[in-house]
């Protein structure tokens, strides 16, 4: 089971900045392991942001995107006190969903 | 030729996401699939017309090619997209970013880069793609 997503989203003169680190070993398929074996590929492929099941950021991954992916972008028109639900799914077909409440 | 906002469901009972709609026109595909800069940008429509609208912060010199922090914005009207391209990786394509009405066309994260190399900020507009690049010095490898 992946670990939970961590989400961060602070309104601030209307602007809510939002900040989430989605834990993940983003591996590029390239690293061998201790006895020579090559690591299979293991990343993040899509995420998905929504407030109110409106989508407000998206993204599409490569494995050149760092181990445990850090995002930070800012959205208008959202308020404190609603649902911030960020997705991802992986090319091994795992999933997380999470949600936090915007401060 | 520009990319949709994505749409998502989730199967409540798996707690699993299943994604879809967010970015996957076919060129991204192609873009994303390319093993060359030059087959990245081809799949992209070819090379995007230089703006000064775009700004890219970035080190110039990275240790950690692992580790390489990025923040990316474009002040052009009607931006959709801001694509990451790292011409010396493996495959250029390292992200798409895709901002709907009301979210910032801004976003920072971290990527990985091979080795010392020119990173590419491709931003799709209603008008077309634009970009703006940056070498970048990086002393360990982010890909071994």
């Amino acid at each position: 089971m992946p670990k939970p997503i961590r989400i961060r989203a602070r309104v601030r003169n209307g602007i809510a900045d939002v900040m989430i680190l989605m834990p993940h070993p983003m591996e590029t398929g390239l690293r061998q392991d201790e006895s020579g074996n090559t690591k299979p590929a293991h990343f993040i492929t899509r995420m998905l942001v929504t407030v109110a099941e409106r989508t407000v950021f998206s993204a599409r991954m490569s494995f050149a995107v760092s181990q445990d992916p850090l995002l930070n972008f800012r959205l208008s028109g959202v308020f404190a006190g609603e649902r911030l639900r960020v997705a991802w799914t992986d090319n091994q077909g795992e999933a997380r969903v999470d949600e936090a409440l915007i401060t | 030729m520009l990319l949709t906002a994505g749409a998502w469901t989730a199967a409540s009972a798996a707690g699993a996401a299943q994604i879809t709609g967010a970015a996957s026109l076919p060129d991204l595909e192609l873009a994303f699939a390319a093993r060359t800069f030059t087959e990245a940008i081809a799949a992209l429509g070819g090379m995007p017309k230089l703006s000064t609208q775009i700004s890219l912060e970035l080190p110039q010199l990275a240790e950690n090619g692992a580790l390489v922090p990025i923040t990316v914005s474009s002040q052009l009207r009607g931006t959709r997209d801001i694509l990451i391209l790292v011409d010396v990786n493996p495959q250029p394509v390292a992200a798409c970013f895709s901002f709907p009405d009301g979210t910032e066309a801004y976003a920072a994260t971290r990527i990985r880069m091979a080795h010392s190399g020119t990173v590419y900020i491709a931003v799709r507009t209603e008008e077309g793609l634009f970009a703006a690049s940056r070498a970048i010095q990086v002393t360990v490898s982010g890909c071994s």
